[in-house]
This record gives structure tokens, sequence and C-alpha cells, in this order.
């Protein structure tokens, strides 16, 4: 009897071969390089209507994120820090530094579809998620996350789909608690540097705001550069260029 | 003509009568021309006041309604386009753009509704009559802006300070700009005291909006034409467009539909207790004549006669009564009319898409001045006929008898 329950608990394993745990534990790993340094061309696409904006960002660990705007003319300049659960955010045609924290993290960021939130944080989502395997194909896994109890995360579940050869996402569609499609996350490239799988061109729609999606370019990538911690200082924020 | 020198004789044979019979009647009148003069005035506060912030014609967008009250720039229209199609359009045509922000100075900062407005807004909204330090927008000068005087008292601010105004763009970007205070006004609606107004350019390049606006207003030379370019508006522009009269707007749709209502029960009630006070007048005039009139038909007089003068004396006294009652009830209009009278801030809270005054003019008019004096001289008459009817029909000793 004994010997048929172990069978019995352990079957899964065989029948997936990996857990949905190790799946997400790789896609972490992937995603979140303990620290990472790149350019960023954000295209905002708008009814017919096209915004590019470029940006250089820089982070360390999970909690820190630096991004400075290069252009267009009217965002040059434009800094935001993330530490923590606080943004602050250095405006240098008013030279002010405004400090956003909350539920105004998941306002859209510079008019696009991704959020302050999506772009700066860099939780595993191992940490916050509970996950499970929907469905396997040949080439993909369909995991749905679901946030642990207690996580005030920005989208309460995800069905995420997962490249079986890398563990890089494919894609990924955020919920609200009410089952509400709020977001859908498109991979285009990806690029391996340093033993990992980098996404370098994905898109975001906003599913609430309609005939909009954003793309995200990233370039010359540097996975775990040394950065200083004065980078992620108030005092940098507001040093003019 | 010796009707008229008998019914002359006989007002002025019993003067204390007549004196109070035309003090009576005078101040029914005077209280008719107040009272009419007071509700004319709210209802001209309420149509000026409503079509100077929402314009005569105003054209939004479809949805501006759902994201008016949270002050959403994402609705928002091209106002080149809406010129295109004004081309024979005769009067002001201009744009404006509502939104929400918060002002910083120095570590204080206040939420606030800022309104980006053009040129002749000076004189559309009236502002010298509200600037009470500084002066109004310089349009040729970037970056100036005019701040009501509840935020000025939160902020601590004087002319000449710098201030940051905070807010979002149509596309939701944060966005800020510092701005250089040239004035600061005082309205009577106090929620239009927490606001501020910049120049319609430098709130279009603040909220990255270039040409666009949220409402575009219209304001023709002849009002009466204002229909028909809605409806020109309607037609060209199409169903992205929602394009309303002053009077289908907001709290101007419910003013408009219930001030007739209310200025025709005003006016009935008016005009029945002055008609009561005259109609008790003239029944006691008469009524005090039975014997007169019992001697008149003993004497030989007709019964149409008797009529015809008894009203004619109380047409002549209703008549110079009311004359009396529209001079110094005219007087009284005409003087608060200028002068306004002072309600306080009672009304500050009432919606912003109004500037409610706290003072009220009476509204002096011609037109007024002659209803009242007609329906004192025509009630009169009526009275005093209806009065005079039923005691000719008596036989002349009844009169004599009092009965």
């Amino acid at each position: 009897m004994k010997k048929y329950l172990i069978i019995y608990l352990i079957f899964p394993i065989f029948l997936f071969g990996i857990t949905a745990e190790e799946i997400l534990e790789k896609v972490d790993y992937n995603m979140t390089p303990s620290s990472i340094k790149y350019d960023g061309e954000m295209i905002i696409h708008k009814k017919n209507k096209k915004f590019v904006k470029k940006m250089k960002i820089q982070a360390v660990g999970k909690n820190l994120a630096f991004i400075e705007f290069i252009s267009p003319p009217r965002d040059k300049g434009t800094k935001y820090l993330r530490n923590g659960d606080n943004l602050w955010i250095f405006l240098p045609k008013a030279d002010r530094t405004v400090k956003i924290s909350g539920h105004m993290l998941r306002q859209n960021m510079m008019g696009s579809d991704i959020s302050y939130e999506d772009q700066t944080d860099r939780t595993h989502l191992t940490d916050i998620y509970n996950s499970e395997i929907l469905k396997e194909t040949e080439g993909l896994y369909t995991l749905r996350l679901v946030a642990k109890e207690g996580e005030d995360t920005a989208y309460y579940m995800r069905v995420i789909e997962v490249d079986k050869e890398n563990y890089v996402l494919k894609n990924s569609k955020m919920y609200a608690m009410s089952g509400k499609l709020l977001k859908e996350f498109y991979v285009d490239e990806i690029i391996r540097i340093k033993g990992r799988y980098y996404i370098t061109k994905f898109r975001m729609e906003d599913k609430i705001k309609k005939g909009s999606y954003t793309e995200l370019f990233l370039s010359d990538i540097v996975i775990d550069p040394d950065i200083s911690d004065s980078v992620f200082t108030l005092r940098n924020l507001e040093r003019r260029n | 003509m010796v009707m008229l020198k008998i019914a002359f004789r006989n007002i002025f044979r019993n003067k204390r009568r007549s004196f109070l019979t035309v003090v009576s009647t005078m101040i029914g009148i005077m209280g008719v021309t107040v009272g009419l003069g007071w509700v004319c005035g709210i209802e001209r506060m309420f149509t000026e006041e409503g079509k100077k912030l929402t314009g005569i014609v105003r054209v939004t967008a479809h949805d501006f309604q759902l994201k008016e009250k949270s002050l959403d720039i994402s609705s928002n229209i091209s106002s080149d386009e809406i010129r295109k199609y004004l081309r024979d359009f005769d009067g002001t045509a201009i744009g404006r753009i509502k939104f929400g922000a918060m002002i910083f100075s120095g570590d204080k900062d206040e939420r606030a509704m800022g309104i980006g407005i053009e040129k002749e807004d000076r004189n559309i909204i009236g502002f010298d009559n509200f600037i009470y330090e500084g002066r109004f927008l310089d349009f040729e000068k970037n970056n100036e802006i005019i701040i009501g005087s509840k935020v000025r008292e939160k902020l601590g601010l004087k002319i000449g300070d710098s201030v940051t105004v905070l807010t979002f763009t149509q596309d939701k970007s944060i966005s800020a700009l510092n701005y250089k205070i040239s004035g600061f006004y005082k309205m009577d609606n106090g929620r239009l005291n927490r606001s501020f107004y910049v120049t319609l350019k430098d709130a279009q390049y603040l909220l990255d909006m270039n040409n666009m606006v949220t409402e575009f207003l219209l304001y023709p030379k002849e009002e009466k034409n204002s229909e028909e370019y809605k409806k020109i508006l309607v037609s060209e522009l199409g169903k992205n467009y929602l394009v309303k009269l002053w009077s289908e707007i907001g709290i101007n749709e419910y003013m408009s539909s219930v001030f007739p209502v209310v200025k025709f029960i005003f006016t009935l009630i008016l005009s029945l207790l002055s008609g009561i006070g005259i109609t008790n007048t003239m029944m006691m005039v008469v009524f005090e004549r039975r014997k007169e009139i019992g001697v008149l038909k003993s004497q030989g007089m007709r019964n149409f006669e008797i009529r015809n003068l008894l009203c004619l004396e109380g047409g002549l006294i209703g008549s110079f009564a009311s004359f009396l009652g529209i001079v110094t009830g005219g007087g009284i209009v005409y003087y608060f009319s200028v002068k306004g009278i002072k309600l306080g801030e009672v009304l500050e809270t009432v919606s912003d898409t109004i500037n409610i005054q706290s003072t009220i003019y009476m509204f002096f008019s011609w037109r007024l001045l002659i209803f009242a004096f007609l329906l004192g001289s025509i009630l009169s008459v009526f009275v005093t006929f209806m009065t005079v009817t039923p005691e000719i029909k008596k036989e002349a000793v009844d009169n004599l008898r009092n009965k």
C-alpha cells in the first residue's frame, strides 16, 4: 500500500519531468541577474501614432533601479530612482524631485503601457507567486502563477508561457483578482549573455487602454556589472548632466 | 370729460381714503417690482455666468462628460479641426483645457484645478473684476500663472514667486514646469479660488497636447444664431464630438429648465399677494361708498355710468399708485442692480462649472416696470369692476341702507 502511495505522490514529477517551481526558478535566473545595465528604446504605439523614448537603465539586486531618459528632448534628463517600495522621479524642467509610492507605482511610465513597477521591479517570481503547470506542449510550458497569501502584487494572477529550451518567457498574461485581463506581455527576441537568456525585445499591451501597445528594445546589455552604490542616491538623481 | 372731472373730484374729496388706497397699492406694486427684479437678477446671474464658463456653444470629445469630473485630459479634441468648419462664424471662438495638478512652492504643496485659457478669456470671464493683486497673464510671455486666493493662502505666495505645477500628460506621463506668478484673483465661487490659470499654449506644452483642447467654446455675436452653429458642427464633426448649447450643460441644463417655472411661480405669488392687497383696498373703497351709489342712483344716474365712474376712479388711483410703486420699486431694483446684495460665502461649495456670485445683482429692465405698472392699473380697474357690478344691481334703497 505504502509503495503505491509513494508512486502516486511522485507520479506527477515523472509525468512532467520538472515542477512548476523549478521552471519558475529557471525563468527568474534568466530574468534577474544580480546586477544589469542596458540602453532601452521604448516605442509607444498609440492610435496610429508612434512615440520613441530612449533611456539608460542600471539595476542591482531586487530593490535598486535607476533609469535616465536621454530622448526625446521633452523627456531628456528625467530620471527615476527605485529603492524598495519607493520611487523618486527627477523632473529637470521643474528642477524638482517627486516621490511616489504605493499604488502610484502601478501608473504607466512616460505614457507607455509599462508601469513604473513593471520596469523597475526585479523581485523573483518564485518569491511572490505560487505556481502550477497548466499545460505542456512540445516546446512550451504553460504555468499559472497566483499571488502568495499576503503578497501585494501588481497582478494577482499570471498565465505564462515558458520556452522549454531556454526557460525564457514567451508570453505572459497578467490578471486582476477579479479575473480581468490587465496586460499582455510578448517576447520577440532573446540573446544569450554570460550563460543567461535575456530578453532584448518585448511588447507590452495594456488591455484596459484601447489601441495602444509599447515595444521595448534593449541594447548594450551588460550582465553583472559593478555598479557603485552612489548611483542609487538622491544626490545622483538630482545631479544635472 | 365730465366723468373724468367727477372722478378727480371724488378722489380729492376724501383725501385720507385715496391716500391709503394709493399707499397700499403702491406697496403691492413695489413688492412685485423688487421681487421680480431679484428673481430675474438671479436668473441672469446663472445664465450669464454659466455662459462665461461653458461657452454659448461648447464642443468636446464624445466622452468628455464621463471624464470631466476627474479632469481627465485624455478626452480632448483638435481646435484646428473645429475651426475648419467655422469660417463664416461671427463671434469669439476659444479653446480651453482643464486639468488636475499639484502646485509646489518650497516644501508646501496644494492640489488645484488648472485651466489653460486664451487671451479673449480676459473679457469673457471678466478677470479684471477678479484680479486683486498683480496683473492678468501676458500672452507674449511663457510660463506665467495667475493663482486663486485659496491656493495663495495655503502656500503663502506673493507676486513674482516661482511655483512648480506637477501634473500628468494626456498619456499619463508625469510632467512638471515652473511658472512665475503674475497675479492673484478672487472669484465669488470659492471653488474657483482653488484653481490657477495659465496660457493655453503653456498648458498644451505642459500636458503634451499640441493644438488639442478639452473644450472648444463659441460665443456668437448674435446669440440667436447659436442653434444654427450647433447644427453645423453636429453635422460636420460627427459622432466623435459632443456639441452642446450652454443650456444643455451640467447645472445650466437644470437651471434653464427650472428657472422659467420658478419665475412663473414667483410672478404668480407676487401678483397674487399684491392683487389681494389691491382687491381688499378697492373692495373697501367700493363698500364704503354704497350709500353714495344709492344717492347717485336715486338722483337718476344710470348703472353703467356709476360703474364707469367708479372704475375710472379705481383706474386713476391704481395707475397713480402703480406709477409710484414702479418708481420706488424700480429705484430699489436699479440701486441693487448696480451695488448688488452681498450674501457672504454661503454659495462657496456650488459646482465649479459656474461662477455663482455671493453678490446678487438685481435685474433692472423697463419691461419689468411696464409689467408691474400694467398689473397694478389693470388689477385696480378689474377689481373695482367686479366689486361695483353686484352693488349697482341692487335697489337704490338697499344701497342707501348699506345692505
